[in-house]
């Protein structure tokens, strides 16, 4: 769990006034083999840290897993961030943040596209997160000034992390039930 | 006298004719020697695996053996279904987390953060403390197993 990892421990505990909060329960797979033995893993979990002011408004959010590396950096950012929103008088840091991280996407647009030489799961979600997901919630935010994280959210995970919480099969419905052999037999 | 010569004649061909009839349907007896047939077994027409692959460099094929053919094969390894393949209750508990009961989620420490107990208690300390507010959502539970 990257929230045992001593650094970023020590940075959310000194930096951040951290608190969890689940958005449901996660789907969960279990395969009884028979002979007693029970396999039980999560079939779609998924994640999002937000950083949020005093007031509760949302100035900037990282989706999806990270590795240790990546999330303190974003982490330091963020601190940064709420300290310049903090000292504003008349502007507006958070909106001008991610207006200019955006520019900094369209500037590496050229740049190669997440591939399969990445042979590491955490630093292939890693690289997708910054690279497709992070520039959503740029756009996002860039227009919102005063969104709450339970505002948010439903937009976060239907249209970023693709775990739609209305859909009782968080978006898995097609792949869940697209091959079963029987479904018109069924009807 | 004459007539006597056309019964002896007649008795002759009566005689053939039915000597044909005893033999007509009896075929000739020929004693055969059993044919010997080359030995095409299996053995001798395959090269024993064991000479065809050299055992020095793995995955290479001797082909001279295979040509010859005849190599006398080494004796076999014990190779049996038990050995090739580890009992699979060995496997399952040799991974981690892979046993267990269907119930069974334990609580488990959620890090080395200090949490707090929610988002407004959070908002709370963060307008004493300065500090940004980090809220970390996810489906499933931090402080349960598999979230």
């Amino acid at each position: 769990m990257l929230f045992s990892n001593e650094t970023i421990a020590s940075l959310i505990n000194d930096q951040f006034e951290p608190v969890w909060e689940s958005v449901r329960p996660v789907p969960q797979v279990t395969i009884d083999f028979g002979i007693g033995k029970i396999v039980k893993r999560t079939l779609h979990g998924n994640v999002a840290t937000y950083a949020c002011t005093a007031d509760g408004r949302v100035i900037d959010v990282l989706p999806g897993i990270y590795d240790p590396e990546t999330y303190e950096d974003e982490l330091n950012q963020m601190v940064e961030l709420h300290h310049r929103d903090l000292n504003a008088c008349r502007s507006d840091p958070i909106s001008q943040f991610h207006r200019a991280q955006l520019t900094l996407f369209a500037d590496t647009d050229s740049a190669p596209a997440v591939t399969t030489e990445i042979v590491d799961t955490l630093a292939l979600d890693t690289r997708h997160n910054q690279q497709v997901r992070r520039r959503a919630i740029h756009e996002y935010l860039r227009d919102w000034r005063e969104i709450k994280p339970d505002e948010m959210k439903p937009w976060l995970y239907r249209e970023v992390l693709h775990a739609d919480l209305d859909d009782p099969y968080l978006g898995l419905g097609h792949a869940l039930f697209a091959n079963y052999p029987f479904a018109i037999e069924d009807r | 006298m004459k007539a006597l010569y056309t019964l002896i004649l007649f008795v002759a061909l009566v005689g053939v004719f039915l000597s044909s009839l005893v033999f007509a349907n009896q075929e000739p007896q020929v004693v055969q020697e059993p044919v010997k047939r080359p030995d095409i077994a299996k053995k001798v027409i395959e090269a024993p695996l064991e000479n065809a692959i050299d055992n020095d460099t793995p995955g290479t094929v001797d082909e001279s053996a295979l040509v010859a053919g005849f190599a006398i094969p080494k004796q076999r390894h014990d190779m049996s279904k038990s050995f090739i393949e580890r009992p699979i209750e060995g496997l399952i508990k040799s991974v981690p987390g892979l046993a267990g009961d269907a119930d069974e989620n334990p609580i488990v420490e959620p890090g080395k953060v200090v949490w707090h107990a929610d988002f407004a208690t959070a908002c709370a300390a963060s307008a004493e403390s300065g500090k940004p507010v980090l809220l970390f959502q996810l489906l499933g539970q931090l402080d349960h197993r598999f979230t």
